[in-house]
């Protein structure tokens, strides 16, 4: 007769059952696929090049925003703005935070909590209030980014332009998309709420910071399942003139603000993916109520889609 | 040396990688097969695993914290797995294909049964919990830290899944018990 055993040594021998040893074969399989796999070297994008930079106009662009900054600061904090020149009924001005550039480069940088605001290469003034923890970078001039860097799926928020689109995310093979959406607001809308092979909202339209747009949301299957995915098992959505992609995992959803930013179009898009927590959805959302759009640069600044 | 191995990687260094795939394979395929219950699928899980953390690595911002970032996604691949399981998988269960570890013969197959049966039960976050806890013997605060949770949740996914398997187990004697043909 054997002694009944205890409900928890009958779980713990349960679970020390099965295998405990890699198999070769998967083993190889990942070595195998290491040098087909591309790194990536920053948030969001793929192949993302940034065009090289000497130490002179680094610093000179350096002492011009340093210069900015302080004249900016005297104008806004000086005495006197109303011309006037008499006292002022509040004497002690509410201070405004300065945004400190959002870091230009290669690869996402942690960012100490504050305000950040877009810089060139970029075209557009973007200013946010960012929460510690996260990352960003200003990645060339088509694209800027804030992500969560624990996050490996790269939940976060993209500000781009010049996208194109991709003919089929759920059938990739690098097509794009035919024809191409125009350059209007509603025409990219329309053509990313009508891309097979992804679920897609209803473009609605949006103001943020004033700005006049349409939103909709992307919504990729929650598997993979009968379709032929781009590299890395990922609905890939646009590109970027200098490379970069938008790639959806499956389960993922990217809502999508295009933007009318005086004539030019700007696109904001916030990824979600499955296993985002709460506190980093509410992060990325405080992060969108507190974007302001300055002015967009002359037409003929912005850089043109190649 | 981990950290040294992790910092050639994130530089691009394969062989470094490689290495680190020698150190963690088997305790990453260990935890997956557990969350699974499936050989074949673990593999996926942790071939998935480790190609991801090769493409993502050099956003690592910590090379000590590797470890449980390896673990966030490896759990994060057996979930997607389970996910593909429930919608698409038939029922069939496949067995393990190696290792020194045989069925206790102690566990009796009706326990075993049982066991099985709920844990399919169980959800892939509790499943996760209570692998990387009972047979990983990571710590509440580390688990939380893996599957990105505060701990009180981990607790109560903890509980979750462990009544609920003891509660398999006491079930099933008492079915034993009570209809088995004397």
């Amino acid at each position: 007769m054997t002694t009944p055993r205890h409900p928890d040594e009958i779980l713990a021998a349960w679970l020390d059952e099965g295998p405990v040893r890699l198999p070769d074969a998967t083993r190889r399989a990942i070595v195998v696929a290491l040098p087909t796999t591309t790194q990536r070297r920053h948030a969001w994008s793929a192949p993302w090049r940034f065009p090289t930079m000497s130490t002179i106009p680094k610093l000179a662009i350096g002492a011009v925003a340093i210069i900015a900054l302080v004249l900016g600061g005297v104008l806004l904090l000086g005495p006197g703005r109303d011309g006037a020149g008499g006292p002022q009924a509040t004497p002690t001005p509410a201070p405004t935070p300065i945004p400190s550039p959002l870091p230009t480069g290669e690869g996402a940088v942690p960012l100490a909590a504050g305000t950040y605001m877009t810089g060139d290469p970029f075209p557009f003034r973007i200013s946010m209030t960012v929460p510690a923890g996260l990352s960003g970078n200003v990645g060339g001039p088509y694209a800027a980014w804030i992500s969560h860097d624990s996050d490996p799926n790269q939940n976060g928020i993209g500000f781009t332009l010049g996208q194109s689109l991709f003919a089929d995310p759920c059938h990739f093979d690098g097509s794009p998309l035919s024809p191409q959406p125009g350059p209007s607001v509603d025409a990219l809308a329309t053509a990313l709420a009508s891309l097979p092979g992804i679920t897609a909202t209803t473009p609605t339209d949006v103001v943020v910071d004033g700005r006049h747009g349409k939103e909709l949301t992307l919504t990729a299957p929650a598997s993979s399942a009968g379709c032929s995915l781009a590299p890395g098992d990922v609905f890939r959505v646009w590109q970027l003139p200098l490379g970069a992609t938008l790639d959806l995992i499956p389960g993922a959803s990217d809502q999508i603000r295009i933007l009318d930013v005086d004539g030019q179009r700007l696109v904001i898009d916030s990824i979600s993916n499955p296993g985002q927590t709460a506190q980093q959805t509410a992060e990325v959302q405080a992060i969108l109520d507190s974007i302001n759009i300055d002015p967009a640069p002359a037409a003929s600044g912005s850089p043109a889609p190649s | 040396m981990r950290t040294r191995l992790v910092e050639r990687a994130m530089r691009g260094d394969d062989v470094a990688f490689t290495e680190l795939i020698d150190l963690d394979g088997d305790r990453c395929y260990a935890i997956a097969y557990r969350i699974l219950r499936d050989a074949e699928r673990a593999q996926d899980a942790v071939q998935q695993a480790f190609l991801l953390a090769w493409r993502e690595l050099p956003r690592l911002r910590d090379p000590e914290r590797f470890g449980p970032w390896l673990h966030r996604l490896l759990v994060n691949a057996c979930h997607e797995e389970l996910r593909r399981q429930r919608r698409w998988s038939t029922r069939i269960r496949a067995l393990p294909v190696d290792g020194p570890s045989e069925p206790d013969t102690t566990v009796s197959v009706d326990d075993r049964d049982a066991l099985d049966r709920a844990f399919a039960r169980l959800t892939p976050e509790q499943r996760s919990v209570f692998v990387l806890h009972h047979h990983a013997g990571l710590a509440l605060a580390e688990i939380a830290d893996v599957v990105g949770v505060p701990v009180g949740t981990v607790k109560s996914r903890l509980h979750y899944a462990t009544r609920t398997l003891r509660a398999a187990i006491v079930a099933d004697g008492q079915i034993d018990r009570e209809a088995r043909p004397a």
